[in-house]
């Protein structure tokens, strides 16, 4: 297994810290949104600095996704506003960098690890132009961070698990975005991947880019951590992660079916209810 | 000069004949540019709806004394953003919608045919092609149509492409994903247009498959898969020219005989070499023949 360098992207720009009390990246008020009828967050309000490294947790179906998804413009709310950089989420698409759940994508489709890592580019690009020199140069430094630059040419097709997620990962550097979402990044992959990954985001965040991951695993939060976002289709707390991660909270976002199981000296919060989504 | 020379070379003194290789040759190309978005999208059904549902236009032009490929271009398109309007609307499937347009447009086409006298030689031209009586002035609007479709293709080449890989992710990155789609159907009209006079309504969708599907067995690159699939559709349209022309066997069917021979024995000789990424190819192909 290749690691991942710590070398960071030359070609990336350092973004200034935004100083205490700055105008938050990321501010949601009184936002209810979901699919078809069915709610998934109902009334969130919500505002995240900048500059600093937020877990998402909650139950399935708790709208961890859909905050995702809001902040994208890929789901419209139904009421509420949602503002990403003070502008509406469909105006900063560039600058918001998105790693989807790992499964996603068409994996028969004939393209190489190359072709989707520069795909990150595309949005900055913008209609009919090519890439040039400056965009090779950020897929090849975007696949080195990842530890795939020997893997370029490869279908994506034939990677396994945790290599197809370092080339959406690195997709997602390519980009070189302000603002970087992670919908459960780390399912799936190997701990070699996940110490990798962990490492990369906090080097992301160090140089002013604010991250925001939604996560299952609750026992390593304050360690890779700055804030935490407990959803239940509301916030049922947010804070610095010990803070949020409590027995209490646990026990208001998954009722009386949870359970804490201890795997590996790591603890997951099980759903022990019947089986949704 | 040698008597086999003599055999290559004699077809093409004809004008005709020079005339239905210049056709079928870009025909060819223009199909498989467009052809590797319809095998890796699995768009068959539609190319071949759209075919279908033209001659309604075909029809409705002839009987309006208009051009004939301005009523095709029409109707292809109109069926093709129906298609997609009223599967996203009625919420069926695609492939139900397109069954219920692709029937009711050729029964138009059929019907509007029916009533105009001596019909019958036009219609098993455009049913079945008639690239023999190509005249020039359809070769300059098959040249001109072509070279703006491989244009518009080329041109948004890397959106139409990540949009085909990834549609969520390409909305993510702000591209204008429903126009993209729209656009790639609008492209799938036009060249199906394009073909429609070359090689026939029936055959369209083998022009527009067959050299894909098995440029798809030996690259996996997918610009690749356009090139080898535009070189494999020149080397059928002359060979199946030549078969026209020596068995005096219809030109259109001919061409897609030898095009499904090399298929054939491309399937053949990757299988045998049983590399899983010809595994893998078969198997897209597989998909989409089934949907076929």
């Amino acid at each position: 297994m290749t690691t991942m360098s710590t070398a960071t992207d030359e070609t990336a720009p350092k973004l200034p810290r935004p100083p205490l009390g700055a105008r938050p990246i990321v501010e949601l008020t009184g936002v209810t949104a979901g699919y078809r009828g069915q709610s998934a967050l109902d009334g969130i309000s919500l505002a995240l600095p900048g500059g600093c490294m937020v877990a998402v947790v909650g139950p399935n179906g708790s709208g961890k996704s859909t905050l995702l998804k809001l902040l994208l413009g890929l789901v419209v709310p139904w009421s509420g506003m949602v503002e990403v950089f003070g502008q509406t989420p469909r105006a900063t698409r560039r600058r918001v960098g998105y790693v989807p759940q790992t499964g996603a994508g068409d994996w028969s489709f004939p393209v190489t690890v190359g072709e989707v890592v520069m795909m990150g580019r595309y949005g900055r690009l913008g209609l009919f132009s090519r890439p040039g020199r400056l965009d090779r140069m950020a897929v090849a430094a975007a696949l080195e961070q990842v530890g795939m630059a020997e893997h370029m040419d490869e279908q994506v097709g034939e990677l396994s698990g945790g290599q197809r997620q370092r080339v959406f990962l690195a997709r997602a550097l390519a980009q070189q975005p302000e603002l970087l979402l992670l919908d459960e990044p780390l399912v799936g992959v190997d701990a070699v991947t996940e110490q990798d990954v962990y490492g990369l985001l906090a080097g992301l965040r160090d140089r002013g880019v604010t991250v925001l991951f939604t996560t299952h695993d609750l026992s390593t939060l304050a360690d890779h951590f700055d804030l935490a976002v407990f959803l239940n289709r509301r916030v049922v707390a947010f804070g610095r992660p010990e803070d949020v991660v409590t027995e209490e909270h646990l026990r208001t976002a998954y009722g009386p079916r949870m359970s804490l199981v201890q795997i590996g000296g790591r603890f997951f919060a099980v759903d022990t209810g019947a089986h949704h989504d | 000069m040698t008597a086999f020379g003599q055999l290559l070379l004699e077809p093409f003194q004809l004008a005709f004949m020079q005339r239905a290789l210049a056709a079928t040759v870009l025909v060819g190309l223009v199909c498989a540019v467009v052809g590797a978005f319809v095998v890796w999208k699995g768009l068959s059904f539609i190319g071949d709806a759209l075919a279908h549902a033209s001659f309604a236009g075909v029809a409705a032009a002839y009987v309006l004394g208009q051009s004939i490929y301005l009523g095709a271009a029409v109707a292809a398109v109109a069926t093709a953003l129906s298609i997609t309007f009223l599967s996203r609307r009625a919420r069926l499937s695609v492939d139900t919608v397109i069954g219920v347009l692709f029937a009711f447009a050729f029964s138009l086409g059929i019907v509007i045919m029916s009533r105009v006298r001596n019909y019958t030689g036009d219609l098993f031209g455009f049913i079945f092609g008639n690239v023999l009586g190509i005249g020039s002035s359809d070769l300059v609007v098959i040249a001109i149509s072509g070279s703006v479709i491989v244009g518009v293709v080329l041109l948004l080449y890397k959106e139409l492409f990540f949009v085909a890989f990834d549609p969520v992710m390409a909305e993510a990155s702000g591209l204008p994903v429903a126009a993209l789609q729209y656009s790639l159907l609008v492209l799938l009209g036009a060249t199906v247009v394009v073909a429609m006079q070359a090689i026939g309504i029936i055959l369209v969708v083998a022009m527009l498959v067959t050299p894909a599907a098995t440029a798809s067995m030996v690259t996996r690159r997918f610009h690749r898969i356009m090139l080898l699939g535009g070189a494999l559709s020149t080397v059928a349209s002359v060979a199946g020219l030549y078969l026209s022309y020596y068995a005096n066997v219809p030109s259109g069917a001919a061409i897609v005989l030898v095009s499904t021979a090399m298929f054939l024995a491309t399937l053949l000789v990757t299988n045998l070499g049983s590399r899983p990424r010809a595994a893998a190819a078969a198997a897209g192909v597989g998909l989409t023949a089934a949907e076929f």
